[in-house]
């Protein structure tokens, strides 16, 4: 399966798609807060032929992706000053190759399948607060028709979204002209069934239930429980149970927050529910620690089952220390068994009967360790970094900075680090290990850390459960990778 | 490390970072703020024993010392010696400074839940006479969007800040260092000449110094090497436990948006 390194049988990972604005100036206004509100109307979609570039106008600020299950569907919300989520559906297509022979590859061309706006910006009139649009998390539920559902939330609210399609309209309405006006009723002579006539493709998004007012400080997380019917969301402080089908209530199954504000020592980072067992979720914390609780034990799951820490090594103890270790994402792998953590600097794996320490830590970018004042200074040690398994679990993946990301084999023990640049994507081009040197003697083709460019990160990435493709958000691309097929 | 990794600055870009959160879109954001608080204790951690370690030498004290000997003594030395090379925590062998005496403290809560405000009196001494007045109201500073909402303390953002100072460091022990929470057994700061007095807690030149610093919008240096003199000043006396420890001003302060 999945491998890393090139040569033999490891994986070459080629280029296959990039999407998004051409222009990778990071708007510094967005940034900081003066929203232009911007209604993006003209998109355009330009599909070249198989394997090229699909360029889509006007779209910035990747902020979560993710892929599906059981299909190929990236969706992809963009932190624009609009809020839109984007779809994107692939297809698996069949190409003849040289020899006229049809022969189905296992690629897919990703085109941009629905578009809409989830969150509009509000106010908190009470606090006097803006709740932005921004989406932080989506999570897709179960297909169980024709429809496809998705959760997304902001900083305060969760929302139910059903995605759904229509290639077919009735015409022949006996009252209603072709075009909508209302017809004389005594101009009507002869009765017609209405039928339904094949259309061009729609799709439409709207939005099922609205989960509000459930969390007072900003939301991080949303999973769904193994058993399709429950979710939850978690906040700084807070983690609250759902039903899906329920809106005016949750139930709040984690509350640190302390009696006294001022003994707060750490906050809730992450949250997920176990993909197998529907009592068991995890959470972890901006201490570094994570833990697993069971929903049988208590009503309030504030006493955890297990709780994983790994003792901080004294010798690495800095102003920064505890900055770096709060852990940014959290995830199951595909059993359950397993867990992986992001922080800083490092990917961890636990194992979840173990929770003395994690069993395999790799890190990603140790040679920033030595930079993490400039990095405080501007900001980007907040960074909060995702990770994700392959389909098989076999390999871990990461973003870092400069547009590099990780991925580390957990059975051959290599690593390797690839970068997602416009320079490096040409059709089907491979894409070359990079390498950084952290001082002495700079090799060729190796990057200095100082040269590195930290506007230039990525936070998200996602792996096909099935295939070897690899989606990767920069700040304003979106790009897709899969393996070389010969 | 690839900056100049000066406690002092530290203290100033976190005081920044704060400050500039406050007026962020959607709010202040409690991990960030958290963890910038983290580096604050830190940093003034280091920068105390910095201070410390300068006056005393890299020796331990012996106990005895009035607190009011140490604080006079440091005053004078503030303003000249260049800060010693940043020790780590955990490096040094500085030791916070013990509560001088029976101490109270009144800390005033905003849940944000509840939206409701408490004052809750810390019990360390109740007859501390620099408390017997209360809260002192201050004019409210226009927060993001106005923090005029909450009419039955208008000055509750400054004054959460202000009238925290005395709580003995419950803000947690991270990690390896000596912990705020354990203030050393006796008073091993003091000033010389003076006798022992309660710190007054409404010692108003110190702390209108430091809130006004914070509230009329930070950003220059020469504001922040102001800080921790301002803190020092003021009649001699050493109001060293707020100065180090307690973070929970931060906390509150972040809490109350």
């Amino acid at each position: 399966m999945a491998g890393v390194g090139s040569g033999g049988n490891d994986i070459q990972w080629c280029f296959s798609q990039v999407k998004g604005a051409i222009d990778d100036d990071v708007a510094e206004d967005f940034l900081y807060g003066k929203v232009v509100y911007q209604k993006i109307t003209n998109m355009e979609v330009k599909i070249l032929d198989f394997g090229s570039h699909g360029l889509l106008q006007g779209f910035k600020w990747i902020s979560k992706l993710m892929y599906w299950m059981n299909k190929l569907w990236l969706l992809v919300p963009w932190k624009v000053p609009v809020l839109l989520v984007l779809l994107v559906k692939g297809e698996m297509i069949e190409k003849p190759n040289k020899q006229n022979k049809s022969q189905p590859h296992c690629r897919g061309e990703y085109n941009v399948y629905s578009t809409f706006q989830s969150h509009e910006p509000e106010f908190d009139y009470l606090k006097s607060l803006e709740i932005e649009e921004k989406i932080n998390k989506i999570r897709w539920l179960p297909q169980q028709n024709a429809a496809q559902f998705l959760l997304s939330t902001n900083d305060k609210t969760i929302k139910l979204w059903k995605i759904s399609e229509r290639d077919k309209r009735p015409e022949g309405y006996n009252l209603k002209e072709e075009d909508g006006r209302y017809r004389d009723p005594a101009t009507v002579t002869t009765l017609k069934v209405p039928v339904f006539k094949p259309m061009d493709l729609m799709v439409e998004a709207s939005p099922r239930r609205i989960f509000a007012n459930a969390h007072t400080y900003h939301i991080n997380s949303i999973s769904v429980n193994s058993d399709y019917e429950t979710y939850l969301s978690a906040d700084d402080l807070r983690i609250n149970l759902w039903h899906l089908e329920i809106t005016d209530r949750s139930f709040n199954i984690v509350d640190i927050k302390p009696a006294n504000m001022e003994e707060l020592t750490e906050v809730i980072t992450a949250a997920e529910f176990h993909p197998n067992q529907c009592n068991t979720f995890v959470y972890s914390s901006s201490k570094g620690t994570i833990r697993l609780c069971d929903m049988r034990a208590a009503a309030l799951c504030d006493k955890h089952a297990k709780l994983f820490e790994e003792p901080e090594d004294p010798s690495n103890r800095s102003f920064f220390s505890e900055i770096i270790s709060s852990i940014s994402d959290v995830k199951f792998n595909h059993s359950g068994r397993y867990m992986m953590t992001r922080d800083y600097l490092s990917v961890k794996i636990w194992d979840l009967n173990m929770e003395s320490r994690p069993v395999e830590t790799y890190q990603v970018h140790e040679y920033l360790r030595s930079k993490l004042c400039s990095l405080y200074e501007n900001d980007c040690i907040f960074d909060k970094f995702e990770c994700c398994w392959n389909g098989c679990d076999s390999v871990v993946m990461t973003g870092s900075y400069n547009n590099f990301f990780r991925m580390f084999d957990r059975n051959t023990k290599r690593d390797i680090t690839l970068e997602a640049s416009r320079e490096n994507s040409k059709p089907r081009a491979i894409l070359k290990p990079r390498r950084v040197c952290s001082g002495g003697k700079r090799k060729k083709d190796e990057i200095s850390v100082d040269s590195l460019d930290f506007n230039k990160k990525i936070l998200h990435t996602a792996w096909h459960p099935k295939e070897n493709i690899i989606a990767v958000a920069t700040t304003n691309n979106l790009y897709i990778f899969q393996d070389k097929v010969n | 490390m690839d900056c100049a990794v000066n406690a002092q600055s530290l203290i100033s870009l976190s005081l920044r970072k704060i400050q500039t959160s406050r007026s962020q879109r959607g709010g202040i954001k409690l991990h960030k703020n958290l963890l910038v608080s983290y580096v604050l204790r830190n940093a003034r951690q280091v920068y105390m024993s910095e201070k410390y370690a300068e006056i005393y030498g890299a020796q331990r004290v012996a106990e005895g010392l009035a607190e009011e000997e140490v604080c006079g003594a440091l005053e004078p030395q503030l303003g000249k010696a260049a800060p010693a090379a940043p020790l780590y925590p955990g490096s040094s062998s500085y030791e916070p400074p013990a509560a001088a005496g029976a101490h109270c403290s009144q800390t005033t809560v905003l849940d944000l839940d509840t939206q409701t405000v408490t004052t809750v009196e810390d019990g360390f001494g109740q007859d501390c006479a620099c408390c017997g007045a209360g809260g002192r109201k201050r004019k409210a500073e226009p927060g993001p969007g106005g923090s005029e909402a909450e009419e039955s303390s208008p000055g509750k953002r400054l004054r959460l800040e202000e009238q925290h100072w005395g709580s003995p460091g419950h803000w947690g022990s991270p990690g390896h260092w000596g912990s705020p929470g354990h203030w050393g057994s006796s008073g091993h700061w003091g000033s010389p000449g003076q006798s022992a007095q309660g710190w007054d807690c409404t010692d108003s030149a110190n702390i209108s110094n430091l809130i006004s610093m914070l509230g009329s919008g930070w950003g220059s240096r020469a504001d922040s090497e102001q800080l921790l003199p301002a803190e020092v000043k003021a009649n001699g006396q050493w109001c060293s436990k707020q100065a180090v420890g307690s973070l929970g001003a931060w906390t509150r302060a972040i809490v109350a948006f």
